[in-house]
């Protein structure tokens, strides 16, 4: 019981974090090894993406990406490291590649794979450069699609709109 | 008759200060437009799919991404192409400014007008 709590109260910290938990068959909160991850409104919070070029960029909120674009219902494990070549693959596309390009990333460790593929450019009324993307993750063999729109921040990350 | 001389003069003397007459190609239309702008692989361009082509482009040559282009970003397009773009004169492009000449560049090299661009006529 008193595990449960504490399980209870990771997954909310995680959940404020941006990251979200996923109730494993046990019942306890389903962090681990694999985090998993879930809508919980990530990308409408705002999460940064490192700008691996460019303009620098500031660090990665690794798995915020996720959460908006593949959260809503989905729901899946996706680890830490899986999430950082992730967001720097992202961030790295959205930064530097045409629209169309396949950008492509995965984790030596356990196999998890993507793509990242920006489909269009605009600029705000502000000034603001957006990107819309699609991105795919393997895990499992089994392909989560998404798409997501960010926007450049003037230190040159990337934030999730 | 006497207006209609006024009205020439005007507009050659005073169009290219003013900006209101693009005399030239910003930037030539060339084969490689189908290359990533053909995004529906029609085999020809439509107007629409240049206009998102070059808000990416806008993207890419602005250096460093301050949401405008000077000439230092641009240092294919002539002096006189440029100040022609630069309506408002402050030296720097914005994404319309740079929008409506190269969809100038777009009609100048559409050349039966139908509001695509085949590869016929691109050089």
């Amino acid at each position: 019981m008193a595990s449960k709590r504490v399980s209870a109260w990771i997954c909310l910290v995680m959940a404020l974090a941006l990251v979200g938990c996923q109730t494993t068959q046990g019942g306890g909160a389903g962090v681990g090894t694999a985090t998993a991850i879930g809508g919980l409104g990530g990308a409408a919070a705002g999460g940064l993406l490192g700008a691996a070029v460019g303009g620098g960029g500031a660090g990665i909120a690794a798995g915020t990406i996720l959460g908006g674009l593949l959260g809503a219902g989905v729901g899946y494990a996706l680890d830490q490291r899986s999430q950082q070549i992730q967001a720097q693959t992202v961030a790295r596309s959205l930064e530097a590649a045409p629209s169309g390009t396949t950008a492509t990333w995965v984790n030596p460790d356990n196999g998890i794979q993507g793509t990242v593929t920006p489909v269009r450019t605009y600029q705000t009324t502000q000034g603001v450069y957006c990107r819309e993307f699609e991105q795919t993750i393997i895990i499992g063999g089994q392909p989560q699609r998404g798409v997501g729109t960010a926007c450049r921040q003037p230190d040159g990350s990337w934030r999730m709109n | 008759m006497r207006g209609l001389r006024v009205a020439l003069v005007a507009a050659v003397v005073l169009g290219p200060v003013s900006g209101y007459v693009q005399a030239q190609t910003f930037f030539p239309v060339t084969k490689n437009v189908f290359d990533v702008t053909d995004t529906n692989h029609d085999g020809k361009v439509s107007r629409e799919e240049f206009k998102a082509r070059m808000h990416e482009v806008f993207y890419f040559l602005d250096k460093n991404k301050d949401g405008f282009l000077t000439k230092d970003e641009l240092p294919r397009v002539s002096d006189e192409a440029f100040r022609a773009a630069d309506k408002n004169g402050d030296g720097k492009l914005t994404l319309d400014e740079y929008i409506d000449a190269r969809m100038h560049d777009f009609d100048a090299a559409d050349k039966n007008h139908d509001g695509f661009l085949t590869r016929d006529e691109v050089q």
